[in-house]
């Protein structure tokens, strides 16, 4: 009978550094959150969000049919990086994110640019520079700015009105 | 009874570092050179049906004459060509707009300390015939002037190339990948084969879905045997008179993904595989007066 236990331990080995690397890839996103959590007195959050996009698609026909009036529009799935609310609603996607199997590799793209992260070290500094964009410093303002609005319109409703004869 | 013959899809692609705008030169070529690009250009697309037409050492003024040149034919251009700080882009890609169409495009790089380092362009095409995407990834390496033969940085920047394109097959479902450039390595240096995982082994990359078929190891050698051979003929892509023992190296590449050479709907017509010899190109890249040094590359993928 062929023996299959060499090749059952390298599966299992590979299962395990995967397993270690997505937990080491969620806890530098979670220390991310944390941070910009912390840094709009818990106004926005950070972390992964899906997303789509309409890809238009051209038509084979010359004379199209219906169908192919309606298959034109085709919404591709994908997963982003986000700066969202503070219960992790409404995201605005900063950058695209994907992810192998294995945890690493892993890219980020933003800017043009996609950045390939092999390692721990790698992966931070590329949100680093992420953290460091226009787009995102704006997407947390506008966090801030939300939550203060809707939080100032409550506290306004739950005021008593002026004009009541209350006395 | 006269029989049909289905003829097949069939996509052309053509490489060339035209030399129009060398790293520290930008837009000083001569009217002469930027005159005989497009003669060139011009042959590859009527003499060898190219369909996509992948140039680098260009600028955005030489785009500019190129789109002029062009204006009323059936090509649109991609301009790859911009300032990254210190890093230029110089790569630009004439496609035949009823082909094809852009989806997207990226410049792939990592920062493994402080600074990135940048491995290629990704440019994502729909083909409209069929609907698939193909993925090109157009390279241009740092001459051996600035980066040695097989030092880290260039393993590195394979590697790199390696991890984004096996995100984009396995997560992005792209099968149809094609990396195409001027690598300033052979087929033979480690960046090409232990970083970017590209075998001449064709037998072994059917078995082995992860790594890349390279045809450019059948085209290092004069393909003319002696006697037969002129004495004119180059033996690879990039002639470099300084070489004391090998002038001609193939340091322009096209590779493929395995699917192209083992159960893909489209597939690597090796026989289209070919360096662009043309006599009197070649006497000009032998001149000293030229500034020519690359001779364009071409490959074909066909689909039933």
């Amino acid at each position: 009978m062929r023996d299959f236990k060499e090749s059952l331990l390298v599966g299992i080995n590979a299962a395990k550094i995967a397993e270690n690397n997505r937990e080491e890839i969620d806890s530098v996103l979670k220390n991310i959150n944390d941070q910009i959590y912390d840094y709009s007195s818990n106004k926005a959050t950070f972390g992964v969000r899906r997303f789509s996009r309409e890809e238009v698609q051209a038509t084979k026909n010359i004379f199209p049919t219906v169908g192919d009036l309606f298959n034109s529009k085709k919404y591709v799935w994908y997963d982003g990086l986000a700066i969202s609310d503070c219960n992790g609603g409404n995201p605005i996607e900063i950058a695209k994110w994907s992810k192998s199997d294995g945890g690493y590799p892993c890219t980020i793209s933003f800017g043009g640019e996609k950045y390939v992260c092999g390692k721990k070290a790698e992966l931070e500094n590329a949100l680093s520079t992420l953290l460091q964009e226009v787009k995102t410093g704006e997407a947390i303002l506008e966090k801030i700015r939300m939550y203060d609005e809707s939080h100032l319109s409550e506290i306004q409703d739950d005021k008593p009105n002026n004009n009541d004869d209350s006395d | 009874m006269q029989q049909v013959v289905q003829k097949n899809e069939k996509i052309t692609f053509a490489w060339w570092n035209t030399s129009l705008s060398p790293y520290t030169k930008e837009g000083k070529a001569t009217g002469e050179h930027k005159d005989y690009v497009l003669r060139i250009l011009v042959q590859l697309i009527t003499a060898k049906d190219v369909d996509v037409l992948c140039l680098c050492e260009v600028s955005e003024f030489d785009i500019a004459f190129i789109v002029e040149n062009l204006a009323g034919t059936a090509f649109s251009i991609y301009d790859g060509t911009y300032r990254q700080g210190k890093k230029k882009f110089d790569i630009c890609v004439i496609y035949k707009s009823e082909l094809l169409e852009i989806l997207r495009s990226e410049v792939i790089s990592k920062i493994p300390i402080s600074k990135a380092i940048y491995a290629g362009q990704e440019v994502i095409f729909n083909i409209r015939s069929t609907q698939e995407t193909l993925a090109l990834y157009l390279v241009h390496w740092s001459s051996r002037i600035y980066e040695y033969e097989d030092s880290p940085k260039k393993i590195i920047l394979g590697n790199i190339l390696r991890e984004a394109i096996m995100l984009s097959i396995e997560e992005g479902g792209i099968e149809n990948v094609i990396v195409l450039g001027d690598f300033n390595d052979e087929p033979f240096n480690k960046s090409i084969t232990d970083g970017l995982g590209a075998s001449r082994d064709v037998t072994l990359v059917k078995k082995t879905p992860r790594l890349f078929y390279n045809p450019f190891w059948r085209h290092m050698a004069n393909n003319k045997l002696h006697p037969e051979d002129q004495g004119l003929e180059g033996c690879g892509t990039y002639y470099y008179k300084g070489d004391e023992s090998n002038r001609w190296k193939t340091f322009d590449q096209m590779i493929f993904s395995s699917s192209f050479v083992r159960n893909g709907k489209w597939f690597l017509n090796e026989s289209k595989t070919e360096i662009f010899y043309d006599l009197e190109f070649l006497n000009y890249i032998y001149s000293s007066k030229s500034k020519f040094d690359h001779l364009p590359i071409l490959s074909s993928i066909e689909r039933f």
